[in-house]
């Protein structure tokens, strides 16, 4: 597999070489321009397509690199390592100054600050005086000369091809990570992304300051291309275009990323004057269809061609038996070593006021290790309220929550996760861009930054939190499901899924947030047997649940809400009997039916 | 003092087209959740336009105002219905339709390329070139007339969105599209009316910044950033903030002109350092929206 792999890239690169010695002058320059082109595509098509951030500073990132590299080497006079790492250095200083303030919030920020950016960029180099040689830009510098080689004809082409390939080779390492896993979980949906232990904001920063940091050093490679840069190059056309690439190859696919760029790079070359200059009208109008009616683009022809020459990974796999070894079940468990008398959770005097309506009010309550606890009320009285604060989205007005003594509430929801606070939501809410076993895998975010962020550790515990994924998925029924699309599941399908994805988090606490909802009666008998099965393994676990025929027989002990308050709190058999709780909520019908059951 | 004055009214003049801007981001983007990234072309093509009637065909301004303004709230109700609407409708995520107004953008600005050039075309003022005295405040007879009218827009707006059924009904899609449906607020008609709207007010800053500047295939991009600057820093939630951050900007990028010993041309960094400024600092802007009652 590995030596495949190697072939694969060797052979690649061989054809890249190969070809330079077929161009002649005009092919060359053609050559060289689109393969720096299609390394800037790459890069946004990471930051765009993978991780979902809408920026218009790449060109702007690009020009800074080209612009940077021949004022300190050849403006200034500096060697030129020193040049080549303190353009890198401006790059990475910029980035964050556009990424921290706009990534921290949700919305267009970084849409907003960006273009803002963008276009002071062309202005400071178009009216920058003598350093950027203002509107006429600068020209005349020498190519550069390393180790006794002149960068310059087919030489320069060689460095150009090198520079592909590693923006390539690193941005698939990181899309084939947990990181990578991570950055489309965010693009997907972030709340859940970050209850499962994601730091969003962070990740956002760092891959907006690496596809930028990118961008910086391909602009160093192009300011070689002509020995000429100029305002103009990099301006706001160059950056619709790049988006145009994205969309019309396949957003988030690099296939689909160098498909699109050569395409639309040759297009108007092969049509020559048939659309004139005016051809990004036409593109405009391209994007505009491919968004609405192809939006696989370019890259679902290749899919497509694939399927059709040799098998693609099959979507379904035969399911294993759905029992679960003892070697998984050591790994889900929580610890042995807790007392099961001390309660791992205290909730005390939780609040919380939205405006004027208080949501949750004052709400008191222990949790044990192995304990499934119910949480019961009729709609409105706070329960999803309680587990949002409990897993950080929402700060509560006042009160506490302790996880072996540890204090939770202030703390983000990332952080919260990353302590074994797992939860899952009341309408499911997975990654649609992920298959269904990668979907798992991000709930195992956070082990890969305790045991294994980069080199042979993060793939040992790559192939493991995989195998882990594929147990949990035949434990929860799901696993011949394991590479299909998330759409092909049913609503059943991906409750369990959500309850798949917590438990591969190794949590001390799950929340189930009515998971039984709109599961047919085969589904529900599973729900319980894995419900008990969790417990089993030391796991504390809160629920909230409608369906009482399920919940009486499942849970130990059940609180009451009604109007944001604890009204009740026992077993099952003493709430069912509280003429406050059948008041409120159950109704003597439901009463008299729990009690027998 | 007599500088002052002069700046005061150079201040209100480029705030009001700054805050119209904002406000035409403000109105598309309140119930449908969707940035609108190509508002400042459609500026430039209500100059365009405006042009185009009035000394091209040569109809008095007045009359030449409808069909201006309506040709505008079409290219806004074009944009809604073809590409936002059928997006939001099969529940893609909200990046999308931003995404296809982008293309939306580069199709109007070379559109604008296309039917009217690259050269800088005069725009006349329709109450002539003059310069007049208001008491104490002296400037261009149309100067006056962009106070006036934004500042009439904008006590229309307020009061639509805070006294009137309709304005409410806004209000509600934007907080729950869902809910606002299912108490019965028709979503398409609110939508369509909204683009539509953001286009004629995008369209009338244009037109009224035009006779100042001269209609330019260029000016689209400034008065977009600007735009958008304006609405952080008066805060997305309220109408009033889009006319407050568009006057706090225009005074800040007067001042900077005036005193910085910089090019004319790096006055554009203001709004983006102002934008970080707010940001960082106050990310929901000078006049937060209200909190749920």
């Amino acid at each position: 597999m590995r030596g495949r792999v190697v072939l694969a890239w060797l052979c690649g690169a061989g054809l890249l070489v190969a070809a330079t010695f077929f161009l002649d002058d005009y092919t060359a320059d053609m050559f060289r321009k689109l393969l720096l082109t299609t390394t800037l595509v790459l890069s946004f098509n990471f930051l765009f397509g993978i991780a979902g951030q809408l920026a218009f500073s790449h060109v702007a990132f690009y020009g800074i690199g080209a612009y940077a590299i021949v004022i300190f080497a050849h403006q200034l006079g500096w060697p030129l390592p020193l040049a080549f790492l303190a353009a890198a250095g401006c790059g990475f200083i910029l980035s964050l100054a556009v990424a921290v303030p706009s990534l921290r919030l949700e919305g267009f920020y970084l849409g907003l600050a960006s273009l803002a950016f963008a276009q002071l960029f062309t202005v400071v180099t178009s009216q920058g005086g003598e350093l950027t040689g203002a509107s006429e830009g600068i020209s005349g510098f020498a190519s550069p000369v390393i180790l006794g080689v002149r960068f310059s004809g087919q030489n320069y082409l060689f460095a150009v091809i090198g520079l592909f390939l590693a923006t390539l080779a690193i941005l698939l390492a990181v899309d084939r990570s947990y990181f990578g896993r991570a950055c489309r979980a965010i693009r997907d949906n972030p709340q859940p992304a970050a209850a499962m232990g994601i730091n969003v904001a962070r990740t956002k920063i760092i891959v907006f300051v690496m596809t930028s940091v990118l961008a910086v050093v391909a602009g160093m490679f192009y300011a070689y291309s002509d020995n000429y840069v100029n305002p103009f190059v990099f301006n706001l056309d160059y950056m619709f275009l790049l988006f145009f690439m994205v969309v019309i190859g396949g957003t988030g696919r690099h296939i689909g990323a160098v498909l699109g760029s050569a395409v639309l790079f040759l297009l108007p070359e092969i049509l020559g004057g048939a659309v004139g200059k005016r051809h990004l009208f036409f593109y405009g109008l391209f994007v505009v269809m491919a968004i609405l009616f192809w939006r696989e683009g370019l890259a679902g022809i290749v899919d497509w061609l694939k399927l059709r020459l040799k098998k693609a990974a099959p979507e379904f796999r035969a399911a294993a038996p759905a029992e679960f070894s003892l070697r998984s079940s050591r790994a889900v468990g929580g610890d042995a070593t807790l007392d099961p008398k001390q309660p791992i959770l205290s909730v005390r005097g939780l609040s919380k006021r939205f405006g004027g309506l208080l949501a949750v009010d004052g709400v008191d309550f222990d949790l044990y290790p192995g304990e499934i606890l119910g949480v019961i009320g009729p709609n409105g009285a706070g329960k999803t309220t309680i587990f949002n604060m409990l897993a950080g989205a929402f700060a509560p007005s006042s009160g506490s929550a302790k996880l072996l003594g540890q204090e939770l509430m202030g703390r983000a929801p990332h952080e919260i996760a990353a302590s074994g606070v797992m939860r899952t939501y009341q309408h499911n809410r997975p990654f649609a861009g992920l298959t269904v076993v990668d979907n798992v895998m991000v709930g195992a975010h956070c082990r890969f930054l305790s045991h294994g962020r980069v080199g042979t550790k993060r793939q040992r515990v790559e192939a493991d939190v995989r195998a882990e994924a594929l147990q949990i998925l035949d434990f929860v029924g799901l696993g011949h499901l394991a590479n299909a699309e998330i759409r092909r599941l049913s609503f059943g399908q991906g409750r369990l899924l959500e309850v798949a994805r917590a438990l591969i988090g190794h949590p001390r606490v799950i929340m189930f947030d009515e998971p039984a909802a709109g599961l047919t009666p085969g589904e529900l008998d599973k729900l319980g047997e894995i419900i008990r099965w969790i417990s089993r393994q030391g796991i504390a676990i809160l629920l909230i649940e409608h369906d009482m025929h399920f919940l009486f027989p499942l849970a130990d002990r059940a609180i009451v809400l009604n109007f944001g308050r604890k009204i009740a709190d026992g077993v099952p058999k003493a709430i069912s009997a509280d003429p406050q709780v059948i008041d409120a909520y159950l109704g003597m019908a439901v009463q008299q039916e729990a009690g027998v059951a | 003092m007599r500088d002052f004055l002069e700046l005061i009214v150079s201040v209100g003049e480029a705030g009001s087209i700054y805050s119209l801007v904002a406000l035409a981001y403000l109105v598309a983007l309140r119930p449908t959740g969707v940035f609108n990234f190509g508002l400042g072309e459609w500026a430039g093509l209500g100059a365009f336009v405006g042009i185009t009637f009035v000394v091209t065909l040569g109809l008095p301004y007045i009359l030449a105002l409808f069909p201006i303004i309506a040709i505008m709230a079409m290219v806004g109700y074009a944009a809604e219905r073809l590409t936002v609407r059928p997006l939001i409708e099969r529940d893609a995520p909200t990046l999308t339709p931003v995404l296809a107004l982008l293309g939306v953008l580069v199709m109007t600005h070379e559109a604008i390329v296309f039917f009217f050039g690259t050269s800088n075309q005069y725009a006349p003022s329709p109450l002539g070139d003059g310069i007049v005295a208001l008491g104490p405040f002296v400037g261009a007879t149309q100067s006056f007339l962009i106070i006036a009218v934004t500042g009439g827009l904008f006590l229309g707006a307020w009061y639509f969105f805070e006294r009137t059924v309709w304005g409410r009904a806004f209000e509600a899609v934007a907080l729950d599209r869902f809910a606002a449906g299912v108490v019965g607020i028709n979503l398409r008609i609110t939508s369509a009316l909204a683009f539509a709207a953001s286009g004629a007010i995008a369209g009338l800053a244009g037109l009224l910044q035009s006779p100042l500047t001269s209609a330019s295939y260029l000016m689209g991009l400034p008065l977009a950033i600007k735009g958008f600057s304006a609405l952080v820093v008066g805060g997305m939630g309220r109408v009033e903030g889009a006319y407050f951050g568009g006057i706090l900007l225009a005074l800040l990028e007067k001042l900077v002109l005036r005193y910085a010993p910089i090019p004319a041309g790096f006055a554009i960094g203001v709004p983006l350092a102002l934008l970080i400024l707010f940001l960082l600092l106050r990310p929901n802007g000078l006049l937060p929206a209200r909190t749920v009652r």
